[in-house]
C-alpha cells in the first residue's frame, strides 16, 4: 500500500507487522508520518481531551519543554473553545486543525465554519488573551467561511 | 464515582479542601466550582482549592477561580489556592489575574498555616 512505502522510505527498509501497527498507532493518535496534526473534531467540549493528548504527542515529540507544551495547548484549546462556544447554533458543526513544526517554529490553525459572534459576559475576552500572551503571533481571520486562529510560536529550546 | 470524590473534596472543621485533578476546560470546570461550592456552609470560614495535581487550566478553570472567589468574598469568606511553585500552571493563571487577586500558596502545609 502506499502508506506502507511510505513507511518503507522513511525507514529505508522492508515494511513488517511491527511497522504497520505503528502506523495505526500514529493515525490513532492524529500525528502523521510527517509529525503533523490534521484532525477535525465535532464542536463538542468532550473533543477537548483526545485533543490534548494528540498535541501532548505531538509536542513531547518536537523537543517542547512543559511550560511550551502547557502555553500551546492553552492556546489552541482557547481557540478550539471559542469555536465550541460561538460559532455554532446548538446543532453544532465541526472543527478543523492543522498543525505543523516549520524549522524552529510551531505554526496550528484551528478553524471553524461557524458564524462570527463577540465574546459576551464576563471574561469572556480572557481566552484571546490567553493566546496572545502565550504565543509569539496570533492571526484571527474571519469571512463569510468562517473564522481561522493561526498560532505560531517558537521552540524556546531547540534540541 | 461521586461527583465530590471527582472534585476532591474534603471537610476539616469549618474548612472545605478541594483537590483538582487532571485537566480543567469548559468541559468540567462549572462542575467542579459548583461542587465545591455546594459543600459550603454560611458558617465556614473558607475554601482551599489544591491545583498541585491539575495537569492543565485554561480560560474556563480560571473563570471558575474568579467566580468560587466573588461569591466567597460577598459572604466573608476566603479562597486559598494551592499551586506548586515550580507548576507549568502558574502562567496562564497571572496572565488570568488569579495570582493578583487569590491568595496562592506552594503548598497545602504553607495554605494551612494562613487559614487564621
Amino acid at each position: 500500500s502506499l502508506d506502507a512505502l511510505r513507511l518503507d522510505l522513511f525507514n529505508g527498509r522492508t515494511p513488517v507487522l511491527a511497522d504497520d501497527l505503528a502506523i495505526l498507532a500514529l493515525r490513532l493518535a492524529g500525528v502523521d508520518l510527517m509529525g503533523e496534526i490534521h484532525v477535525t473534531i465535532s464542536a463538542d467540549p468532550r473533543e477537548l481531551g483526545p485533543l490534548r493528548r494528540t498535541f501532548r504527542r505531538w509536542l513531547a515529540g518536537s523537543g517542547a519543554d512543559p511550560q511550551q507544551t502547557q502555553d500551546v495547548l492553552v492556546a489552541v484549546g482557547e481557540a478550539a473553545s471559542n469555536s465550541i462556544e460561538h460559532a455554532y447554533g446548538p446543532g453544532g458543526g465541526s472543527i478543523r486543525i492543522d498543525a505543523v513544526r516549520r524549522d524552529v517554529t510551531f505554526e496550528i490553525t484551528v478553524c471553524d465554519r461557524g458564524s462570527w459572534r463577540e465574546p459576551r459576559g464576563t471574561n469572556r475576552g480572557l481566552g484571546r488573551s490567553l493566546m496572545r500572551k502565550l504565543m509569539d503571533e496570533v492571526e484571527i481571520v474571519t469571512d463569510e467561511q468562517g473564522t481561522c486562529v493561526t498560532l505560531r510560536t517558537r521552540l524556546r529550546f531547540p534540541t | 464515582m461521586s461527583g465530590e470524590e471527582a472534585a476532591g473534596i474534603q471537610r476539616d472543621g469549618n474548612w472545605v479542601n478541594a483537590a483538582w485533578s487532571g485537566d480543567i476546560d469548559i468541559s468540567n470546570a462549572t462542575g467542579l466550582e459548583q461542587a465545591a461550592l455546594g459543600e459550603m456552609f454560611n458558617s465556614d470560614n473558607g475554601l482551599t482549592i489544591d491545583l498541585g495535581l491539575v495537569t492543565y487550566i485554561d480560560s474556563a478553570g480560571i473563570r471558575s477561580l474568579l467566580n468560587i472567589r466573588r461569591l466567597l468574598e460577598d459572604r466573608q469568606q476566603r479562597l486559598l489556592l494551592v499551586v506548586p511553585s515550580d507548576s507549568v500552571l502558574r502562567k496562564a493563571l497571572e496572565i488570568g489575574g488569579v495570582i493578583a487577586v487569590i491568595s496562592v500558596y506552594s503548598s497545602m502545609e504553607s495554605a494551612g498555616n494562613h487559614r487564621a
